[in-house]
């Protein structure tokens, strides 16, 4: 999987600076094409009334996160009542062979809950706390959602313990922790060696996996002089197969590799892990060049790749300086002659696009050629006023990507159009190649409005590299108003001042359930809100 | 037949000296009604000064200021905050940086401005999304990193608000302050974190 991502990057590099792109997903372009009361979406067209979810958070510092609520059929008049704070409560105690029963645990352990919102597929929730569990156990306010509830002892001796959970908006969810007696560990305990005696002169950690990667272990130092390092895993570990072990530096300046070892947890690790014959240190040197020939100032760049040994190695981060020229501290590549790649992140509002590029580092160091950049790529379009053939002007152009495309690295940078929409209605965005979703966000009483355009290399751009979307319209906007306030018994407070209130359509694109964000707004003072969806 | 009153009036005008400084206290009596007291007008109603945005604190995400173990168990990170303004005219932009390091400034990472609203509170949010997998990510490097945004109500050079030159009614110029409003998060980036 590893050499097909490499083989699709060199593609992109092969392809990087001639590249131009295309393709624009747009099944409708206005409102007036879809059947009375529809509204174009950017799967489609649809009931806006439809498919509504409503998520409110009410004071995340105050310990009132999310509450998503689905919405039958969306009124003027949307009043939401919020229930209690959900809440993730629970034992934690630990198993003793001296006693028949498990007794508390009364040690500092962090609980991390890491998931997603029940309602709204892509609306990623997380929370966490430190604190000393008592005889009543833990209790932790979450939003809803589906999470992986992590527990950690500050004990690095006992292994962290993951279990899953849904929590319902108001609902209060048990979830108890029970820690292995320490004499049912599975130990492993081994040595980190660079080569054959030869030990590695950095700080390293090793933590032991599941074949997910999921962790069975806490992240343990190595010691140094030694090399030595102990692990405990859960009891269950032991009837596992295999274990990863992996060796990892605790700092990127450290030029050392990161290398997973494959060991058998009931014979333990009889071997050092060795990392291998990865070189030492070089400098490579080069200067970067917008697409025009200028330098490029402040371009990101960095060195991936498999190293000598087997390890794979990620360099640390430069920047260009005005001459477009970089000076980076590497490994060299493996003796075998297979190359590293050489990452260009260019910085916002330049015509340069990201570029992959790969290169030899011989043991002597590299005096790069200069490299030109692939030119990102321009998406051109026209956007109307709701119903009409009226340019609509003043409006805000971001582009958040969503997906990469397949041959190009995935960027992650959203980008806003330098300006609004002229008096024509045009707008221009640069872009690299990938998907992304267009919002268009007017400033007057009118919706949000999203379209999906994919960007790649290829069909349908002009020799300048330009890609021409057809113009299309934004929809008219409806007021929704309404109050939101507590109704549940645990809180006194029944306003809810300040809180975000966010509107979603969530439908099924292509099988997947998918959200689009509508509007969103804060409540004021008094718990009331307004916001503006689309209509026909 | 004329009063006592009258005739009284009328010798004195008889005398020359009289007779003028009656006709000055005439003058000066009506200039009492139709020439001006006051020379200077009132002046056009004063310029409303500048007034400083904030970032609604509450509302801030993520709501917790430090976050561990980036790239473990944590593959993407969304921040975000809300802005509330007084001066619903003003164009609101959010800059955000990791890392900035003022020796070798390179501007900030991502610069987002604002959809002016009809209400002080913005509907409008300043995102940075970030990715670990993906490149450009500016958090995946392993160590710890300090994510800043700057909110600002008028152009900012370097981090530092530039006043806005207003010229006022007499000529004279005046330097209405910008203001800016800042939040930061602190991001722990394991090594060889699990999202690719």
């Amino acid at each position: 999987m590893k050499s097909m991502s490499a083989t699709m990057l060199l593609a992109a590099l092969v392809m990087g600076c001639s590249a131009t792109m295309e393709s624009m997903a747009i099944s409708c372009l206005s409102d007036e094409e879809c059947d009375e009361g529809e509204v174009c979406f950017p799967e489609g067209c649809g009931d806006p009334g439809q498919n509504i979810v409503v998520e409110v958070i009410p004071n995340p510092m105050a310990g009132l996160h999310a509450q998503d609520f689905r919405v039958d059929q969306l009124r003027s008049q949307q009043n939401i009542e919020l229930f209690d704070p959900s809440l993730l409560r629970g034992l934690v105690r630990r198993e003793e062979v001296s006693t028949s029963s498990p007794i508390n645990y009364s040690a500092p352990v962090t609980v991390r809950v890491t998931g997603e919102s029940l309602l709204i597929p892509g609306v990623m929730r997380r929370h966490e706390t430190t604190l000393i569990p008592t005889s009543e156990g833990y209790s932790l306010s979450v939003g809803s959602g589906r999470y992986d509830v992590t527990l950690l002892p500050e004990d690095s001796e006992l292994p962290p313990l993951t279990d899953a959970r849904e929590v319902e908006p108001g609902q209060e969810v048990t979830l108890d922790f029970l820690l292995p007696a320490a004499s049912e560990l599975t130990r492993l305990t081994g040595k980190v060696v660079r080569q054959g005696e030869l030990l590695v002169d950095t700080e390293l950690e090793v933590q032991a996996l599941d074949a997910n990667l999921r962790p069975l272990s806490q992240r343990e130092p190595v010691t140094s002089g030694s090399g030595d390092f102990a692990l405990s895993l859960p009891p269950s570990a032991a009837l596992l197969p295999s274990v990863l072990i992996r060796v990892t530096p605790t700092s990127v300046e450290a030029a050392v590799p990161i290398k997973v070892f494959t060991v058998n947890p009931r014979l333990g690790i009889q071997e050092p892990l060795e990392l291998g014959d990865y070189g030492e240190p070089v400098t490579v040197e080069g200067r970067l060049l917008e697409p025009d020939g200028q330098p490029l100032e402040a371009a990101t760049v960095y060195v991936r790749g498999k190293v000598g040994g087997g390890g794979q190695y990620h360099s640390d981060k430069v920047l260009t300086d005005e001459q477009g020229h970089f000076e980076l501290r590497t490994l060299p590549g493996a003796p075998d002659g297979s190359s590293l790649n050489l990452y260009v992140i260019p910085p916002p509002g330049t015509n340069a696009g990201i570029t992959v590029q790969a290169i030899t580092i011989p043991r002597t160091g590299a005096q790069l050629p200069d490299v030109t950049c692939a030119a990102r790529l321009k998406v051109r379009g026209t956007l109307l006023l709701p119903s009409s053939s009226e340019p609509a002007a003043g409006v805000k152009v971001m582009a958040l990507p969503i997906a990469e495309t397949p041959g190009w690295p995935r960027s992650s940078a959203s980008v806003e159009a330098p300006r609004l929409t002229d008096a024509e209605g045009r707008f221009e965005l640069a872009l690299d190649p990938g998907q992304y979703r267009l919002d268009f966000i007017p400033s007057q009483n009118l919706p949000r409005v999203s379209r999906i355009v994919t960007v790649r290399p290829g069909e349908n751009t002009s020799t300048e590299g330009v890609l021409s979307l057809q113009p299309f319209a934004l929809s008219k906007g409806r007021q929704i108003n309404g109050l939101v306030r507590f109704s549940g018994e645990r809180l006194v407070q029944s306003s809810v001042p300040y809180a975000s209130v966010r509107f979603f359509r969530v439908v099924n694109v292509e099988g997947h359930p998918s959200a689009l964000l509508l509007a969103q707004t804060l409540t004021s003072q008094d718990g009331t809100y307004s916001a503006t969806l689309p209509t026909r | 037949m004329k009063s006592a009153f009258l005739r009284l009036a009328s010798d004195l005008l008889s005398i020359p000296s009289i007779k003028w400084l009656g006709i000055g206290a005439t003058l000066w009596a009506s200039g009492g009604c139709l020439i001006p007291q006051e020379e200077n007008y009132l002046s056009e109603l004063p310029q409303p000064r500048n007034r400083p945005p904030r970032i609604v604190e509450s509302q801030v995400q993520p709501s917790e200021r430090i976050i561990r173990s980036y790239g473990a168990d944590l593959c993407s990170l969304e921040f975000s905050v809300i802005v509330e303004d007084p001066d619903i005219g003003d164009l609101i932009s959010a800059h955000w940086y990791v890392d900035y390091d003022p020796t070798h400034s390179k501007g900030a990472d991502l610069e987002y401005s604002l959809t002016p609203s009809s209400k002080p509170l913005r509907e409008d949010r300043a995102y940075f999304r970030e990715d670990f997998g993906a490149l450009g990510s500016k958090l995946s490097t392993p160590g710890d990193h300090l994510v800043e945004v700057i909110i600002s109500d008028s152009r900012l050079v370097g981090r530092e608000p530039q006043p806005r030159i207003i010229t006022l009614p007499d000529g004279t110029d005046f330097a209405d302050p910008g203001y800016t409003a800042t939040y930061a998060w602190f991001v722990k980036t394991v090594p060889g974190g699990d999202c690719q």
